[in-house]
């Protein structure tokens, strides 16, 4: 800077501030000598300010909040949670005596003996929301998840069925006649997923335990009948063929043996070869054919 | 020891109110050449008094003072616009708008912070290079090439009026 700019700065500079009133000399210093805090300032303006977002939440909070009209069909507290230690056929029938009418499946066969169950059962106004019937290792591992345990649970169809987690693969399996889904975890857990008697059945194993085991344990399972958790005595579509081809046999045979030498023929050429009475056929005594 | 020590004490904060009081006409005409307002400038100025007071160090009182109260005002200008429509409500009678209208602090106001700083440093304050540039935290040669610039960025826009 050169002196004639600097001069210039210099006296604009001087006049300017000799126009600054300065306050008088006894404003100087402050009055107490101890630190001043701008806190009390601060947190009154954010009190001050908590204080009107309160009011304005609670205001427009009110506005949302209306009287519950009273339920029609009060839920009934029936939330019935029971520890283990019942037998497998107590915890059945448990569960049938509760389930409101819905049709309880139980496994007749498991690919683990040593599991000792317990239950959850889950009931509103309109029927069965859900149970839950846990069949878990009696010799509990030490540590971290349980590999051999079962899960066999039933809900109502209103209610959401779970999501894919991440990495699960899905596929699509029939299950005791109907369309179902064998799906494993990337950890290696399995659950099979169909509907049927108007509820989703799922079967959720444990790690460890082959998808084929768990569609075996869906085929095995009966209906609970009554509060001992017996199982009805209903036979799966082969056997109920086999019967009914034994009753048809037997008849035939039985009209065979009665009817007179003309009617045998037609008896051996148009009643006996139906491929259910085949095997029977075959069985024959060549003499008679 | 503790009659020493207080002693000791006593000695520094004269010593600090002395430099103080000395610093004081300079520093507030500073704050205000740079848009405080007298009742601002005043309550900065005090509240870098009672941060001085925890100071060993009174040297360079006037390029402390400066800074510190130039800081404090700074945040409590900024306070004042965050909750601005509090403020107004409170204290209405307080207006942002200096007291006195000053053709150069105008022409000042309309320079980078940086130009400003350093003029009212020099020229309201009274620093050397040295110490402006030691106050600010800028090298010395900054100061001089700023002050330069300023200057005549500051002269035009007057001249320009």
């Amino acid at each position: 800077m050169d002196d004639k700019m600097e001069r210039w700065t210099v006296t604009a500079f001087d006049d300017a501030a000799a126009r600054v009133a300065l306050p008088p000399r006894e404003r100087w210093l402050p009055a107490d000598r101890r630190p001043r805090s701008s806190l009390p300032t601060t947190a009154l303006t954010f009190a001050l300010v908590a204080v009107v977002l309160g009011v304005a939440l609670w205001l427009v909070a009110d506005g949302r909040i209306v009287p519950a009209a009273p339920s029609a069909k009060p839920t009934p507290s029936n939330l019935i949670r029971l520890a283990p230690g019942g037998t497998e056929a107590q915890t059945w029938g448990a569960v049938w005596s509760r389930s409101m009418g819905a049709t309880v499946l139980r496994p007749t066969w498991l690919p683990e003996t040593d599991l000792g169950p317990s239950y959850d059962v889950v009931t509103t106004s309109n029927g069965l929301h859900r149970y839950v019937v846990g069949y878990y290792p009696k010799i509990v591992f030490p540590a971290g998840p349980q590999p051999w345990h079962f899960l066999f649970i039933a809900e109502g169809a209103d209610v959401l069925p779970p999501r894919l987690g991440p990495g699960d693969a899905a596929e699509n399996v029939n299950v005791r006649g109907q369309a179902g889904q064998l799906i494993t975890a990337p950890d290696g857990e399995v659950r099979v997923v169909w509907m049927e008697n108007g509820l989703r059945y799922t079967i959720q194993a444990g790690s460890g335990i082959p998808g084929s085991d768990v569609l075996r344990v869906a085929e095995s399972m009966m209906r609970v009948v009554d509060a001992d958790g017996k199982v009805a005595v209903v036979f799966s579509e082969p056997v109920t063929v086999m019967i009914s081809v034994l009753a048809s046999c037997s008849a035939s045979l039985a009209a065979f043996s009665s009817a007179d030498p003309t009617n045998r023929h037609h008896i051996l050429n148009r009643v006996l070869p139906t491929a259910s009475c085949a095997a029977l056929r075959c069985g024959l005594p060549s003499r008679m054919v | 020891m503790e009659t020493a020590r207080a002693y000791s004490s006593e000695l520094s904060e004269t010593a600090w109110d002395e430099a103080y009081l000395d610093a004081y006409p300079d520093v507030y005409r500073g704050l205000v050449a740079l848009g405080a307002r007298g009742d601002e400038a005043e309550d900065a100025l005090q509240d870098a008094f009672l941060r001085g007071l925890e100071r060993a160090d009174i040297s360079r009182a006037a390029g402390w003072l400066f800074v510190v109260s130039l800081r404090r005002w700074r945040r409590r200008r900024f306070r004042e616009r965050i909750f601005s429509p509090l403020r107004a409500v409170m204290r209405s009678e307080h207006t942002t708008e200096p007291e006195v209208r000053i053709d150069l602090f105008d022409a000042l106001a309309g320079l980078p912070r940086r130009q400003r700083e350093v003029l009212v440093a020099r020229y309201v304050v009274g620093l050397s290079q040295e110490e402006t540039a030691a106050s600010l935290g800028i090298a010395r040669g900054t100061v001089a090439a700023t002050t330069t610039q300023a200057a005549r960025a500051l002269r035009t826009r007057l001249e320009e009026r």
